[in-house]
């Protein structure tokens, strides 16, 4: 192969640039120019980011992994002292004119740290399942200290996913998931802060603090619901224009999106976004060894995960929790580590059985 | 072949099947669940929605203009200037952090110009609601406004200002929260305006967009009045002057054009400031406040007697050069009607000029009580003019009440009481040719008159009284005008007798004398100094307003004093 693509896999970046391109529309909605720009100049870095990461070697693919997942480690670390506070919560490393959030890396560092570990053990045992999930849990509880309860979440399902794409045993699976919904009351009692646990209430009555912790949900719920079918157009979002809609250019995006395109551009954009999971798994499936495999597989559920969470928030289904919605929301780490992501998995497609 | 050892192929159970697993049993049924959840909420938001419009909803009153008040010239007497009332809530106040609700506190009180201390205890009561300050003009209130304080708010205030102070204070009255008086409460409903109010939705960012108007604003319409205010003012300052020239009680005055009924000023001294009004104003059953040209009832003594002279002209039970037996008093009952200041027998006209109780009762003998009664009446005596808040009816006994000596005191003025204004009207049949004349406040629309007087009686006695100047009211006279008028001086009934040291002073006169342009009543309320008599407190007031009027009216004086020609038409 003596000449490669460029492009690893036409329809994998695709899905991509086109959910970025909705994402981007959805800005210009909610934001304004100056938000749309600053977001689309990330894009393009981040889009020949991807592009040059799919070029990377088997070798130098798992080089890469660990030297990322031991950098996203690292700063996770050091978030908790150096981080700087904002809203009461440590999530943010300030590099001057930047704020990098590392536990976004850290959605994507988890599944490739992982795969580099489990594509070294010869005989997989459930020991060694455990201890990944021990892993797991650590780097969870990382993030719970920051606080960022939902984040942490994210990413202990995106590893245990890992997990079940490394073969654990279905009899470790049941005991675990056993031993998880044993421990969810104690979460309540000791884990859950008192802003978390209105949070959750609110989901069931959100008239209950109409003007303090329903207020977002419920705001953005009438976003998503007053958009109908057609939605009401481009720019014509009443919620998100006249400023009911908090947190609109960042978590919250879809409401302004759902308000103005509707429930059509909503499947439209589930569409894309159940594709590009498709698309991910696909390449993981034709994946010639196991590193390549589980970071793509891996990668694919944390997207689709945070994909998924996003959504119900916004819609009303999961209580508020901070969580961007991948390639859509502003946030310049978030969409670096989307494009970081796909670049992997690019690059596992590019040795892939397909690609021949 | 070192490498194969990190390129181990795929073992064990990482099998395709469990990728295909998670995207079918996970990926698939989340998305379908959240295009359900979506689906969902096109039913659900409108209950979400009217949830948050209570939340959001604001109510704002849209201001509403008060009607101003205009002289006849369009010179503002009365008009709404727009000013607001700071209001706290301190109730919500006492959430923020004490060093805050100081430092708040501070400030508002530097920009209201409050005492810091009086703020903060305002602050500290118990209460949704205060008023830090009430109008304050547009500049504080915006600066109020700029403190972004969410508990101290500024709210709109139609305020009523009043230039002309108080120079038509008692007769244009006031309007505020705790109520009012004068013209302001009597055409009320032409002025009323009615505040409109809005229902708005506030924005978290603090955008308000309207979204229905509840009840649209409704200005008031303006009010233009017959006054003019340049002799208002002049009128309320010789009438000051009176006052304090005359150490008098009150002075009140009224101008009506005489040949339309319209009343040019109507003034009461003392005034108010209705713009600061004070307790003090309403000391003494309204002092200052009491329009008394309305308000106060008084026995017009002498001016009674030209009616009479007019009845026994009219009914020609006398002529004007008869000559009456007025030298000696005549005793009526218990009465002895007299004249101090007369020796010697009089005519009629003289009787006017010079003011005889003796002849009055004589010529009020030959009319009868009946028909002197009939023409009180017919002059609107015991009859309200506008309906003005404290405005007295005045009172004639039916002359079947009236014993003897009644009837004789009723003749020179004593026994029925009047307010300046109805002694004013009653006047006007002398100024317009026989007709009663309905004093007017708007200078638009038809004159109202009714006949009372043949014209030719009417003149007659015109005439007879031009030759005031020459008796009682020398101190009447206008330079270079013919007047006509009456001198009147009354002993004030103070608990139930006439107190010979109170006194009312009194001038009722018309000028040009030959076709009458204006007509003056001047009352000066017991005169302590300087004259005490009609002739010597009342008629120089009114030599100083009817000259006044003579000039702003363009009205040509006489050459060579003659009276040959006199200007009812308007010199240029």
């Amino acid at each position: 192969m003596l000449k490669q693509k460029i492009i690893a896999d036409k329809t994998l970046t695709l899905l991509v640039l086109a959910l970025f391109a909705v994402g981007l529309a959805a800005l210009y909605s909610a934001g304004g120019e100056e938000y749309f720009w600053r977001q689309f100049n990330r894009g393009i870095f981040g889009i020949a980011l991807m592009l040059a990461l799919s070029f990377l070697p088997p070798r130098g693919q798992q080089a890469a992994a660990i030297l990322f997942f031991a950098a996203a480690a690292l700063a996770l670390l050091a978030v908790l002292p150096f981080g700087a506070k904002i809203n009461n919560a440590r999530r943010w490393l300030n590099f001057g004119a930047y704020y990098v959030q590392p536990s976004e890396f850290m959605k994507i560092a988890l599944p490739l740290g992982l795969a580099f570990f489990y594509a070294r053990i010869s005989k997989l045992r459930w020991r060694h399942h455990l201890f990944f999930l021990a892993a797991t849990a650590a780097v969870a509880a990382l993030i719970i200290a920051q606080p960022d309860l939902g984040t942490a979440l994210i990413l202990a399902a995106t590893g245990m996913a890992t997990v079940f794409f490394a073969g654990i045993g279905w009899r470790s699976l049941a005991a675990i998931a056993f031993f998880g919904i044993l421990s969810l009351p104690l979460a309540w009692l000791f884990v859950l802060k008192e802003y978390q646990k209105k949070r959750i209430l609110i989901l069931f009555d959100p008239a209950q603090d109409p003007l303090g912790s329903g207020h977002q949900t419920i705001q953005s719920q009438i976003a998503v619901g007053s958009g109908g079918v057609w939605g009401k157009g481009f720019q014509d979002g009443t919620q998100a224009q006249l400023g009911f809609l908090p947190e609109r250019h960042t978590d919250f995006i879809f409401a302004v999106y759902a308000e103005e395109f509707g429930l059509a551009g909503s499947v439209l954009l589930l569409a894309l976004a159940v594709l590009l999971c498709w698309r991910c798994l696909w390449i993981a499936a034709r994946a010639r060894d196991r590193f390549g495999r589980l970071a793509a597989a891996g990668i694919a559920s944390g997207f689709f995960l945070t994909f998924g969470v996003n959504l119900c928030m916004v819609s009303g289904m999961l209580p508020v929790v901070g969580m961007p919605l991948p390639l859509v929301s502003y946030g310049g780490t978030a969409l670096l580590a989307a494009f970081l992501g796909f670049g992997a998995v690019l690059a596992v497609a590019r040795r892939a059985d397909g690609g021949r | 072949m070192t490498r194969h050892r990190y390129f181990r192929p795929p073992q064990l159970r990482l099998t395709p099947g469990r990728l295909g697993l998670f995207f079918c049993l996970l990926a698939l049924p989340a998305m379908a669940m959240i295009v359900a959840g979506i689906w969902r909420l096109h039913g659900f938001y409108p209950k979400l929605q009217n949830m948050m419009r209570e939340v959001y909803e604001i109510r704002r009153v849209i201001p509403s203009h008060r009607g101003t008040i205009t002289d006849r010239n369009y010179e503002l007497l009365a008009m709404s200037a727009n000013l607001y009332d700071a209001t706290a809530d301190p109730n919500m106040l006492r959430k923020m952090r004490p060093e805050r609700w100081r430092e708040t506190a501070g400030k508002a009180a530097a920009i209201l110009s409050l005492d810091a201390e009086e703020v903060r205890r305002k602050l500290s009561a118990d209460s949704r609601f205060v008023f830090l300050k009430r109008k304050i003009p547009p500049a504080v209130a915006a600066k109020l406004r700029a403190l972004k304080a969410r508990a101290i708010a500024v709210q709109y205030e139609s305020a009523r200002f009043y230039p002309g102070r108080e120079i038509a204070a008692p007769f244009l009255g006031y309007i505020n929260e705790r109520g009012g008086q004068g013209v302001e409460i009597f055409m009320n409903s032409r002025m009323r305006s009615e505040d409109g109010e809005m229902r708005g939705v506030q924005t978290t960012h603090g955008a308000v967009f309207e979204e229905r108007s509840l009840r649209p604003a409704k200005n008031g319409g303006r009010l233009r009045l017959s006054i003019d205010s340049r002799l208002q003012s002049f009128v309320y300052n010789a009438a000051i002057r009176a006052l304090q020239k005359h150490r008098a009680r009150a002075v009140s005055a009224a101008v009506m054009d005489a040949r339309s009924g319209e009343i040019l000023a109507l003034v009461s001294a003392p005034s108010f400031n209705p713009n600061h009004i004070r307790k003090s104003d309403f000391r003494n059953s309204g002092e200052r406040t009491k329009n008394r040209v309305v308000a106060d009832l008084v026995e017009c003594g002498s001016l009674a007697k030209p009616f009479v002279v007019a009845l026994a002209l009219e009914l020609n039970l006398a002529r004007e050069e008869e000559m009456l037996p007025t030298a000696k008093p005549v005793a009526v009952g218990r009465l002895i009607v007299r004249d101090n200041h007369i020796r010697e027998d009089l005519t009629v006209a003289e009787v006017l000029t010079r003011s005889s109780n003796v002849g009055a009762y004589l010529l009020a003998k030959r009319v009868g009580k009946k028909r002197y009664y009939d023409f009180l009446r017919d002059l609107g005596f015991g009859e309200k003019i506008f309906g003005l808040r404290g405005e007295a009816a005045g009172r004639v006994r039916h002359y079947k009440e009236w014993r003897r000596e009644d009837f004789a005191t009723h003749a020179y003025g004593y026994g029925f009481a009047a307010t300046l204004l109805q002694l004013l009207r009653a006047y006007s049949v002398f100024a317009a040719d026989g007709m009663l004349l309905e004093p007017r406040l708007s200078p638009e629309g038809a004159a109202a008159a009714r006949r009372a007087l043949s014209a030719q009686t009417a003149r007659r006695v015109r005439n007879v009284m031009s030759g005031v100047t020459e008796g009682t009211g020398k101190r009447a006279a206008v330079k270079g005008y013919a007047i006509a008028g009456k001198t009147g001086t009354a002993n004030k009934f103070v608990g139930g007798e006439y107190d010979d040291k109170k006194k009312r002073a009194f001038f009722v006169g018309m000028a040009p004398a030959a076709k009458p342009r204006y007509l003056i009543a001047v009352m000066v309320d017991e005169p302590s100094q300087n004259g005490e008599s009609g002739g010597s407190a009342a008629a120089p007031v009114f030599s100083e307003i009817m000259r006044r009027a003579l000039l702003l009216g363009g009205i040509a004086p006489l050459i060579n004093n003659s009276e040959k020609e006199s200007g009812g038409e308007d010199a240029v």
